[in-house]
């Protein structure tokens, strides 16, 4: 992975990103209004697979945008 | 007990089980052979660099986790421009040496960056997990309070702070003494 596309700025190198991380879900068997603010706050599905996360443009348009990527190959998907 | 570096959060899954744990790639070279003569791992905490000479006198050398979670195995040229980098500002005479090879693994890292161990909240399940950052000083004693704990079926006190369960009543820690965190 050497570049991200960045909907604003289109693709440029991942060294101008910031990874934020997955985004946050915790599933639906998880119904307590505590355990489900611990989930979201500390734990991570931490998939070996598509994950959807955030990025942050750091050194370009300072905007965040959402991406789908493939952990086990570290590739973006559509 | 699961004892599963890199994949523990898949393992984890099987039982139902969600992880403060993320999987990150981390890589490390070795260059090619110097007179013996570094005894200690230098490390520094400033760079987020180590460096150790092996048996062999070959210099082995790392750097920080890569900062995306990910699961997979590929090295990158950039890590060898930037650790060489800091590398050759530590250590000055690294930079007349040769790069031999260079590798990758994956690490565990946990949410606060401290090992986690004990039970799990799920019946038979023990886990030891989250060593990615520090782990090879701590994990000697870590495995004997595993074992312990197996055994005896109760949290040994010296391990009792480093439960799962602290995430959920507030005690997340960032312990310098195990993960070399500032």
């Amino acid at each position: 992975m050497l570049t991200i596309t960045c909907p604003n700025c289109g693709p440029r190198p991942v060294e101008e990103f910031r990874f934020g991380g997955e985004l946050p879900e915790p599933p639906a068997n998880i119904t307590g209004e505590f355990e489900r603010d611990l989930d979201r706050v500390w734990m991570f599905t931490n998939v070996d697979g598509v994950q959807v996360e955030r990025w942050f443009h750091e050194a370009g348009c300072h905007r965040w945008h959402t991406a789908r990527r493939d952990t086990s190959l570290d590739r973006f998907v559509d | 007990m699961s004892a599963v570096g890199g994949d523990v959060s898949t393992i984890a899954a099987h039982a139902g089980l969600r992880l403060p744990v993320r999987t990150h790639p981390l890589q490390a070279f070795v260059t090619n052979g110097y007179a013996q003569g570094l005894g200690p791992i230098v490390s520094s905490t400033d760079l987020l660099c180590y460096v150790s000479q092996t048996a062999r006198g070959q210099m082995l050398i790392g750097h920080e986790f890569e900062r995306e979670s990910s699961y997979s195995r590929q090295s990158s040229f950039q890590f060898l421009q930037s650790c060489s980098l800091k590398m050759a500002l530590l250590l000055p005479f690294v930079r007349n040496l040769k790069i031999l090879r260079q590798w990758t693994g994956r690490c565990d890292i946990s949410a606060d960056f401290s090992p986690i161990m004990g039970f799990t909240g799920v019946d038979g399940l023990v886990i030891t997990t989250g060593w990615g950052t520090w782990g090879f000083k701590g994990i000697p004693a870590g495995g004997e309070q595993m074992a312990e704990l197996i055994a005896t079926n109760r949290t040994p006190d010296l391990i009792a702070p480093f439960a799962l369960s602290r995430f959920a009543a507030d005690h997340a820690m960032a312990d310098q003494g195990s993960t070399g965190t500032r």
